[in-house]
């Protein structure tokens, strides 16, 4: 298979590179993979740790609010420890930005949860440290479905394939407006940067060079012209 | 919504030895795409296993399924019986028994072990033609107590496996 990526490179140009996108693209492999070879300090989502995802799991329509309330408070607290040792803090990267629980939220929520989930939210976002730059992964459902299965975790947050759609949907529009930290947009669609040692090398270099504004990556696999026709 | 909401990664085994190998494989994919509460989300490619000794007899032709399934391993089992049966109801007017098996490999991350139903399937660790062609689709897949797909392929002796091009 693909061997590691070497370790002990130079740092990462960021203090704190946050890596998004939706279940299945390959985000916390990419963030482990990061930390790996530059030896920064991961901060990733826990969420095993959930103890009402399993009612959430079972009913999905009432079990939703306390699910994403713990989400919520669990990743506020992470973040939030993260803020005071600033000063010397070695550089970082996670795999989830606060706001994801947000769009989560609009996804699994009914509108008047919503409406509180906002008031909560709108209190605890402010704290959040903001990252110097968000690495988003995109990639077309059948991708997910396909990475998914490659790795045998299957659901996450109760899915299914309508619900895959919403969340892309709802990461789309999300990053769409988003401004308020750098952003490395990659269309991971033809490549997978957790898995393959190459793709990795040539994402790598492109966040070491991304330290302000909105940049898209859009690597095509060459030597096999049909695959590039094919990505759209 | 008992086993309503979570979709789980199933794996399932697919094989045949009697005439037109091939073309059972083929259909029975069609088979599981077409199972309820069910998406066939990838196909490995098709392995085949010449036979050995004097004996006359068609070559082996296995393959591996992905599935997201809402159905739970005992619902999923009976439908796999379900679809075996289908191909060989044909084959029981036309040739000899066994046209089709198809056996749940991996289900999740669980382990269950029930009469008539183990899964992970317990000899897959040791089989070749199970193990190449899942880790064409799956070699991050960690099988619950028998390790990593890739792992399991590298070290198990694929001698005379071969893949088809079709």
């Amino acid at each position: 298979m693909n061997s590691e990526a070497t370790g002990s490179r130079q740092p990462l140009t960021q203090r704190f590179v946050v890596v998004e996108g939706p279940i299945g693209v390959g985000k916390t492999a990419l963030a482990r993979r990061i930390a790996a070879a530059t030896g920064a300090e991961l901060v990733l989502e826990q969420a095993d740790e959930n103890p009402f995802l399993e009612r959430f799991y079972r009913d999905p329509r009432t079990g939703a609010l306390p699910a994403q309330l713990y989400f919520l408070f669990q990743r506020a607290r992470q973040l939030q420890a993260l803020r005071q040792a600033d000063l010397f803090a070695p550089h970082r990267v996670g795999d989830y930005l606060l706001a994801k629980d947000r769009l989560f939220a609009r996804v699994t929520l009914d509108d008047e949860e919503f409406a509180l989930y906002e008031q909560v939210y709108a209190k605890m976002a402010v704290e959040a440290p903001r990252p110097d730059l968000v690495v988003y992964l995109q990639a077309p459902v059948e991708v997910l479905l396909e990475r998914i299965v490659r790795r045998g975790i299957g659901y996450e947050q109760g899915m299914d394939r309508a619900y895959l759609e919403r969340l892309l949907d709802a990461y789309t529009g999300y990053f769409h407006r988003y401004d308020s930290s750098p952003l490395l947009i990659v269309n991971a669609a033809e490549i997978n940067p957790a898995e393959d040692a190459g793709d990795f090398e040539d994402l790598y270099a492109v966040i070491q060079r991304t330290v302000r504004g909105r940049h898209f990556y859009h690597p095509l696999r060459s030597g096999d012209p049909l695959k590039s026709l094919r990505g759209g | 919504m008992a086993e309503g909401a979570v979709w789980q990664p199933a794996y399932v085994g697919l094989g045949s030895n009697l005439d037109g190998p091939v073309d059972r494989v083929l259909r029975a994919f069609t088979q599981l795409a077409a199972l309820p509460q069910t998406q066939l989300v990838s196909r490995s490619s098709l392995w085949h296993t010449p036979p050995v000794g004097p004996v006359e007899q068609p070559p082996f032709v296995n393959a591996v399924a992905a599935l997201l399934t809402q159905l739970s391993p005992r619902q999923l089992l009976e439908a796999l019986l379900a679809a075996e049966r289908v191909q060989g109801r044909e084959r029981e007017v036309r040739w000899g028994p066994r046209t089709l098996d198809l056996d749940l490999l991996v289900y999740g991350a669980g382990q269950v072990d029930e009469p008539g139903l183990t899964v992970p399937h317990p000899e897959m660790s040791r089989r070749a033609f199970v193990l190449y062609p899942l880790a064409e689709i799956a070699p991050t897949l960690s099988v619950p107590g028998q390790g990593r797909v890739a792992a399991l392929a590298a070290a198990a002796d694929g001698a005379g496996l071969e893949r088809l091009n079709l």
